[in-house]
């Protein structure tokens, strides 16, 4: 550069400089503002909200409290002004959630302090600001997910109507598989992890019957004959977590979304001469049988406690 | 230190060091559901580049919801091919 600031640390990493910006410290959220779902079941469901306060697009870490837990943030939305809801979705059934941390560029928020180092952009803003504390990484990586959230299902669900209750379904489609990265995690560790993988399973289940009301001859209903069948889907909706071990993380699976669908048909006729069919259906249905944006994600990962 | 950087802040404790690692940030922008976009940065010479992608909304459960695909070629990052809204991040050091 022929002008303007750099500063570079012992791997020659850019620490300031003035052709870029510095993240910053803009909010520390200890809990969520809402929680627009919270179920126990499917392997727990919690979607929490954080309204974040700051003037340009925030970059989002959060702790995990529980290392049984997967976390992810899942999206960041202006919803006016200089107002941002974060959404963190969580699996597991504890209310223990994880605290949010806001770091943006210096724009972000204006310090009061008079005390600090302030590197300034050409365009007169600020490229970094030390009376709001810059972010420092600890580490980071990459992470896949297994492509198959649920490869195999433990027991069947009621044909009739999608009529398995929610704990049975739930349990039917807790997802079980991930994959283990090795790293060094801090004493505190936040993680930036927006989750963009997502996947959804489904198991149908049919059921049949018939019945004569008179006798059967040589397998024909001699009399009035009904047939009838049933099928329900049971389906689940994914997205990409994050749980964290001692030094470990693990790329799984969080249920985002669930439901079921069912068709009935009935058939039925009088020797051998038809007197018509019934049909219904009902329930919702997912876009099915896909895993999409499984492309290596994002981790970086910094020592909350710095912050606090 | 012998040699380095120290920035404290005004009650003496260390708040930034050349000891220290971050990542910094190049740029932020939308991409639009079926849009693209590409900027060419050149701070991203010579340098570690490092690219995030956020939903801006929850993707629907009815239907495709992709992300965008990112590359990185020298200096030019380009994005393309999802079909969701997203915030893309460009991170160096």
């Amino acid at each position: 550069m022929s002008y303007g600031f750099l500063a570079t640390n012992n791997s020659n990493q850019v620490l300031i400089s003035s052709d870029t910006r510095n993240l910053h410290l803009v909010q520390k959220i200890s809990s969520p503002t809402s929680i627009t779902l919270s179920n126990g079941n499917y392997g727990g469901i919690r979607v929490l909200v954080y309204r974040a306060t700051c003037n340009v697009t925030p970059v989002p870490f959060f702790t995990m409290p529980s290392t049984s837990d997967y976390y992810g943030c899942t999206r960041v939305n202006n919803v006016g002004g200089n107002q941002w809801d974060i959404e963190i979705l969580k699996s597991g059934g504890a209310y223990d959630y994880p605290e949010l941390y806001v770091f943006a560029d210096a724009r972000g928020s204006s310090p009061t302090d008079v005390y600090g180092m302030k590197i300034f952009r050409d365009d007169g803003t600020a490229a970094f600001d030390s009376r709001l504390s810059p972010l420092v990484v600890a580490g980071g990586l990459s992470v896949t997910h297994p492509s198959n959230p649920k490869p195999s299902f433990p027991y069947g669900l009621n044909a009739h109507n999608c009529e398995s209750s929610e704990a049975d379904s739930g349990g039917m489609l807790i997802p079980d598989q991930y994959n283990t990265y090795s790293v060094t995690l801090p004493y505190k560790p936040m993680f930036f992890f927006p989750s963009l993988a997502q996947a959804e399973r489904e198991s149908l289940f049919r059921a049949e019957d018939e019945a004569c009301d008179g006798v059967y001859t040589k397998g024909n209903c001699i009399g009035f004959y009904r047939y009838y069948k049933w099928e329900s889907t049971y389906w689940a909706f994914y997205r990409g977590g994050l749980r964290r071990g001692v030094n470990q993380v693990f790329a799984g699976w969080i249920t985002a979304s669930f439901g079921c669908n069912w068709t009935y048909y009935q058939d039925g006729g009088v020797l051998g001469i038809g007197t018509g069919s019934n049909s219904g259906s009902g329930g919702n249905g997912p876009y099915s049988n896909e895993t999409l944006n499984l492309s290596a994600a994002t981790v970086i990962i910094g020592d909350a406690s710095r912050y606090d | 230190m012998a040699y380095g950087l120290n920035i404290f802040k005004s009650d003496s404790s260390l708040v930034y060091s050349s000891n220290d690692v971050t990542w910094n940030q190049v740029d932020f922008f939308t991409v639009a559901g079926g849009g693209s976009a590409s900027y060419t940065y050149p701070a991203l010479s010579g340098r570690e580049v490092l690219t995030a992608q956020l939903f801006i909304n929850a993707p629907p459960t009815t239907s495709r919801a992709l992300a965008h695909t990112i590359t990185v070629v020298g200096t030019t990052v380009s994005v393309s091919g999802g079909s969701e809204s997203t915030y893309i991040l460009v991170l160096m050091r």
